[in-house]
């Protein structure tokens, strides 16, 4: 079930009404988990029952690891629990990619025979509540939580539909407190007996999921068609032509992803969950590390904290293992989208930007301290070199084809200066260069003043139901008529 | 607090209603130029003894003169109405099978080239495995209830607005109430393009040519497919009407079919198979029948109003009478 299907917003009113009805949190959990299961499985069917393996192996893994005394014991039982949740994701992922390096590899060396495809179907949302799980037995295996008691708890934790399939990765640090505590007095501790709704939250939920769809309905889906035409063969396409499509996909896929983040966070706040933020305006980021502070923000903070961090402990002042750690990690969130090595490019020029970036603030302090990059010129300046270089990277992001990839990448950057075909696809596709355009001002305007989500949902009655009803109309007239699957579903 | 949950609901509450009242007032008041100019032509008395011919710009260089011509000197007396348009998509096509059908025309040929099922970055919901058991979705229900009004729209209101707009900038430059010359006659929605009879530079049709590279879009699948969906219930609707139909797959230059990527080919030869199967008719291949020299404005159209490319109209008179034969 997606977002943007009508039948999500019959089953969203429909578990709100049932909590609301039913008083007890008890049973509001217990609703919450069965719609969670529900939700999961209208669009991935009994592909349920790998969500279920994970959670359930987490669950008394963790609690095995907190109850141990022998630190080699605890040793092999996270181990247990890597191996299950990366093997999962692993050959569910990658087998047929690994099968298909293989047979090229016997094609090359003259073996008579290949191995034949698995053709597995990726589970909706593995690589994120695989992550999720594994986090949780890392904290506890840390001594940085306590596992959960209940195991409806703990399922609930790992199959919460808002952030179900394509995020943001939520630690259960930052999850189970909320289903103990009223979310209000999280901080103060205090108890309460059910889930109560806040006026605050749901105004500014509803505010939330509204940007969300809007994002992604108005904007993502109707950039669409021009990045498809792009880059679905781009050889012979002129320079200006490769920049339109890689600008026009940085916002199609902003849209999409921090639209769908939008909707989950909207959602769960609405339901009395705080999730926290995936995106912060990050075409905006005056480098490429700051960039990742803004971007999958989540996935960064994982990555950062179960990695590169343990990675670089040793020695924290070596400028070629913080580098080398960097490049792994980067490389890892690469490969984490997807099975091709077009995300294992992404990653690696991600990995260039970040680690060169961190060791020239780490070793040039004229650079560092310069300032120059405090001006406005210096800023801009930044945010454009940050931005070029983020959208080259992207090129590998959107292109699975390696000729098409290389050849997009080599006009990125030796600009021919021819006009007539940029010309011609900017006439074609009028609705979707006036939308980029559009969705460019809202974001510019966005950074100059502040969170416009706030702003809106701050509005009185009047002028917020005004606003509701431009963004369902907005949405109405230019919707095709299929809702489409979000970028991040295939992650 | 509740106070404020229940202005919150009621915001909700007239929002949505006010959104979606002007939103179906819109969609049922607002023309649908294309279809009302379709409705124009399919209203008139045409006469009883008829062929359409449709498909989309690829088919601009098919002469219905000469297709009814061939047919009479067979002793075929049929007029011939080539209902083509540019861009005129299966899904577009559907919406007007009420009209086509009140026609009741002998034969609909219709002429589909890969560009016919391109994606235009669109695509369905893939289910990735048969359900164990299937939840009824909400569009299943709303199925059953019929609207009074232009549901071809509400299907698509993003085609409706831009349709409007569209139109909209026509009224302003002057340009929606000219009366637009045709390339032949019984040609009501083909226009006059003398572009149509420049023929390309052979070497742009070369191998690594500018016409020649393959710069298409992604074809989904027959299950994901929505034109290719369209085309299979139009051809439903006209079946049961009685309404033979035959496909054609028009032609295109050989050094671009050979640029094709092999998935693109299978997935178009799987649905040319398919439409033969399930509707037990003859798709007549000529997309990779012609690579006479001259004829070609780029990889997939023929030059028109030329004598010759009145091969294209012959090949089409010629499928036609080999149907009829074997009737």
């Amino acid at each position: 079930m997606i977002f943007t299907s009508i039948d999500f917003i019959v089953f969203f009113v429909f578990i709100l009404a049932s909590i609301t009805v039913i008083k007890h949190r008890k049973f509001q959990h217990l609703i919450l988990l069965g719609g969670s299961y529900y939700f999961f499985y209208f669009s991935s069917n009994y592909l349920i029952v790998l969500l279920i393996f994970s959670t359930v192996l987490d669950y008394y893994l963790a609690k095995m690891i907190y109850n141990s005394k022998d630190i080699s014991k605890k040793k092999i039982l996270l181990s247990i629990s890597l191996i299950g949740n990366l093997g999962l994701l692993g050959f569910f992922k990658y087998t047929d990619f690994a099968i298909l390096q293989f047979n090229i590899l016997g094609n090359y060396l003259d073996l008579a025979t290949s191995i034949p495809y698995y053709n597995l179907v990726l589970p909706l949302g593995i690589s994120f509540y695989t992550f999720q799980t594994l986090s949780y037995t890392i904290d506890v295996y840390r001594g940085s939580l306590e596992p959960s008691k209940r195991f409806s708890e703990f399922a609930l934790f790992v199959a919460f539909f808002p952030q179900l399939v394509a995020g943001p990765i939520l630690r259960a640090k930052q999850f189970l407190p909320q289903l103990r505590e009223k979310i209000q007095e999280y901080n103060a501790g205090g108890n309460i007996r059910q889930i109560v709704f806040q006026n605050v939250n749901i105004k500014f939920g509803i505010t939330l999921m509204a940007f969300g769809f809007i994002k992604k309905m108005f904007f993502a889906d109707n950039i669409a068609p021009l990045v498809d035409n792009i880059f679905f063969n781009p050889i012979g396409a002129e320079s200006f032509t490769i920049i339109l499509g890689a600008l026009a996909f940085a916002v199609q896929v902003y849209g999409d992803f921090s639209g769908y983040t939008d909707i989950a966070i909207g959602a769960a706040l609405i339901l009395g969950f705080k999730i926290p933020a995936n995106f912060n305006k990050p075409y905006f980021a005056t480098s490429p590390t700051a960039f990742w502070n803004k971007w999958h923000i989540s996935l960064s903070l994982w990555i950062r904290d179960y990695l590169y961090l343990p990675l670089v402990f040793k020695n924290r002042k070596s400028s070629t293992r913080i580098f080398l750690s960097l490049m792994i990690a980067f490389m890892l969130i690469g490969f984490w989208h997807g099975d091709g090595w077009n995300f294992l490019i992404f990653g690696i020029l991600q990995g260039i930007f970040v680690g060169v970036h961190t060791v020239i603030r780490k070793n040039v302090k004229f650079l560092r301290n310069h300032t120059f990059f405090d001006t406005k010129f210096g800023k801009v300046l930044s945010i454009f070199i940050t931005q070029y270089l983020i959208f080259f990277s992207f090129l590998a992001f959107r292109i699975p084809d390696m000729n098409h990839l290389f050849y997009s990448m080599q006009k990125y950057i030796l600009i021919d200066f021819q006009v007539t075909e940029t010309i011609s696809i900017i006439q074609s596709h009028k609705i979707s260069i006036f939308l980029m355009v559009l969705f460019i001002i809202i974001h510019f305007i966005s950074f100059r003043k502040g969170n416009l989500v706030e702003i809106f949902a701050k509005l009185n009655y009047k002028y917020w139901t005004l606003f509701l009803t431009g963004s369902i109309l907005a949405i109405l007239l230019l919707f095709d008529g299929n809702p489409t699957d979000f970028i991040y579903f295939k992650f | 607090m509740l106070n404020s949950i229940k202005k919150i609901v009621f915001c909700l509450i007239i929002s949505f209603s006010i959104a979606l009242t002007i939103f179906f007032t819109t969609i049922s008041s607002l023309p649908d130029y294309v279809y009302e100019e379709h409705e124009k032509f399919y209203l008139q008395e045409l006469p009883n003894e008829k062929i359409f011919i449709f498909g989309s710009s690829q088919t601009f260089a098919i002469n219905p003169i000469i297709v009814s011509d061939v047919l009479s000197a067979e002793g075929h007396n049929y007029t011939v109405f080539h209902l083509g348009q540019g861009s005129f998509d299966a899904e577009e096509r559907l919406r007007t099978a009420d009209l086509i059908s009140s026609q009741k025309p002998e034969i609909v040929i219709y002429g589909v080239a890969y560009q016919t099922f391109y994606s235009h970055g669109r695509n369905t919901i893939e289910k990735p495995i048969d359900s164990v058991f299937e939840f009824p979705t909400v569009r299943d229900f709303l199925a059953v209830f019929s609207l009074p009004i232009n549901t071809g729209l509400i299907d698509n209101p993003k085609y409706a607005t831009i349709n409007t707009i569209n139109h909209f900038f026509q009224t302003w430059e002057g340009k929606y109430d000219e009366v637009l010359p045709r390339p032949y006659p019984n040609t009501p929605f083909f226009i006059m393009d003398d572009n149509a009879k420049i023929p390309a530079e052979q070497k742009d049709l070369e191998v690594g040519g500018r016409l020649a590279d393959f710069r298409g879009m992604e074809i989904y699948p027959i299950e994901k497919n929505r034109s290719f969906n369209a085309l299979k219930k139009l051809i439903h609707n006209l079946h049961e009407n009685e309404i033979e139909v035959i496909i054609f797959t028009v032609p295109h230059h050989k050094n671009w079919l050979t640029q094709l990527p092999e998935q693109q080919t299978e997935i178009f030869e799987g649905m040319m198979d398919n439409l033969e199967q399930e509707f037990d008719l003859k798709v007549y291949r000529l997309h990779d029948k012609y690579d006479t020299e001259g004829i070609w404005i780029d990889h997939d159209h023929v030059i028109a109003y030329d004598k010759k490319t009145n091969f294209y109209s012959e090949e089409i008179a010629t499928i036609l009478l080999t149907e009829m034969k074997e009737k």
